[in-house]
């Protein structure tokens, strides 16, 4: 459990200041200008005595994964607080915690909640609605409302934490889970939509999904859609004129 | 009012999905969603937002790359669709068709107003009284104008082009609509290269308990 330095308001406060500072995302400092945005609040609401000069160089180069910016923010903080340099921590924690966050937030929960809702669909669209913003959001707020405890308390240490949730893990148990309901949901979608289905449609899904899958390497999926739907097209022009 | 609710819709949907927020308010199935629940009770819209989901989900916007902008395409889609511009198999295609083509050029809007926000950057950068707050909020009302502007654009043009094109055909869109998520299944899966060939097997269990279920 990780004691709060911070009041609950003020926790979410950031939270809420943290949704908005990409605003100012571009080519020459990515982020740079929202750190600055976030820091100068922390700064300012709990006299932290981050020097003028020190804040404004916040503002050069940063990118990290939007939904662990407070880890970071708690991070610099600590390491403000202890002397040692937090820019450079802020170099090294900024990519680090990109490619975790990216990798659990892009790579898995996203589509997971995208499977998932895409099974809910066909019983309520509501409820698939509800449950798409509900459960990605859950993971969304949970990260950045705790994030700049859990950074403050374990500083440049802050790797610890995820090792000891075993943040790793959960993208490998989230891929079996994506992989399984994906089948679940293709199976739900063919019986639904498809009128008349039989064996001999179902091979043709199958002789698609296959031929697809020995070009997925050598073209992108926009040229896979263009060449799949001109072919279509043609093939539907040629039957009806 | 519906015009309206769309309006203040795609402002949303593109700061959501580039400047702030991140809540997934701009992720093509959630769009096709809104559409179907508010503007129009139609399957075909949730086919074409999953569709697009599964088109955009493998493309992951790290570090400087833009995402293909698969909100815009079932945005456009979902309109066409909403406003009877889509009435048989091969409207349905076209549509496809056309948003795939229009979606590179949403995605190039993006990356003109993130280079707007580095002259705005650039220009108050070395300023004593460097204040973020307005940075920010202007880069927010650029994305909001972008996404109403850019989108109901794309939108308009794409009925206009569908309208143009009146071909009689059978409506039989919700086979298409499959043969299409199926290539886009086929890429979606192989985005997943943690099992290697174990994946075919966990995507198979699933299929037949799926088969059984329904």
């Amino acid at each position: 459990m990780v004691n709060s330095i911070i009041k609950k308001i003020e926790k979410f406060k950031l939270l809420l200041k943290s949704l908005v500072y990409q605003g100012n995302w571009n080519y020459d400092n990515m982020q740079g200008t929202g750190f600055y945005y976030l820091l100068d609040y922390i700064n300012t609401k709990h006299k932290i005595g981050i020097a003028k000069e020190l804040l404004r160089k916040t503002t050069g180069y940063f990118n990290t994964n939007p939904f662990l910016i407070t880890f970071i923010l708690g991070i610099w903080c600590k390491e403000f607080k202890n002397n040692i340099d937090p820019n450079y921590t802020r170099k090294i924690y900024g990519p680090a915690l990109s490619a975790l966050g990216d990798r659990f937030f892009w790579h898995t929960l996203k589509p997971l909640t995208f499977v998932l809702s895409a099974i809910i669909v066909f019983y309520s669209p509501l409820l698939s609605l509800i449950f798409y913003i509900v459960f990605f959001n859950i993971f969304h707020f949970y990260f950045l409302y705790n994030g700049f405890d859990i950074g403050y308390y374990y500083g440049r240490n802050a790797i610890e934490w995820f090792n000891k949730i075993k943040f790793t893990k959960w993208n490998t148990v989230g891929e079996v889970v994506i992989l399984f309901s994906m089948g679940i949901f293709l199976s739900m979608l063919l019986k639904i939509e498809v009128q008349n289905l039989n064996m001999s449609i179902l091979l043709i899904f199958a002789i698609v999904f296959l031929l697809t899958l020995l070009i997925v390497k050598k073209i992108n999926i926009s040229l896979a859609l263009l060449l799949y739907t001109t072919l279509l097209l043609i093939n539907m022009v040629i039957r009806v004129y | 009012m519906i015009y309206l609710f769309l309006i203040l819709l795609t402002g949303i949907i593109s700061i959501d999905r580039n400047n702030a927020l991140n809540l997934m308010i701009s992720r093509p199935i959630v769009i096709s969603l809104i559409f179907y629940l508010f503007v129009e009770n139609s399957s075909v819209i949730i086919l074409t937002g999953i569709l697009y989901e599964l088109y955009g989900v493998i493309d992951i916007p790290v570090g400087t790359h833009i995402p293909k902008d698969d909100s815009f395409a079932t945005y456009c889609s979902s309109i066409a669709i909403a406003f009877g511009s889509v009435n048989n198999s091969l409207n349905f295609l076209l549509m496809v068709l056309l948003s795939l083509v229009l979606m590179y050029f949403a995605t190039l809007a993006e990356g003109y107003t993130r280079k707007i926000n580095r002259v705005l950057y650039n220009k108050v950068e070395n300023h004593i009284t460097f204040k973020p707050n307005y940075l920010i909020s202007l880069g927010i009302a650029i994305s909001f104008l972008k996404g109403i502007v850019v989108y109901n654009l794309g939108a308009i043009l794409l009925i206009i082009l569908l309208n143009f094109v009146s071909l009689e055909a059978d409506y039989n869109i919700g086979l298409y609509a499959c043969i299409l998520i199926t290539v886009a299944t086929a890429y979606f899966i192989d985005y997943f290269e943690i099992f290697g060939y174990k994946k075919y097997f966990f995507l198979l269990c699933g299929f037949l308990i799926g088969w059984l279920i329904v």
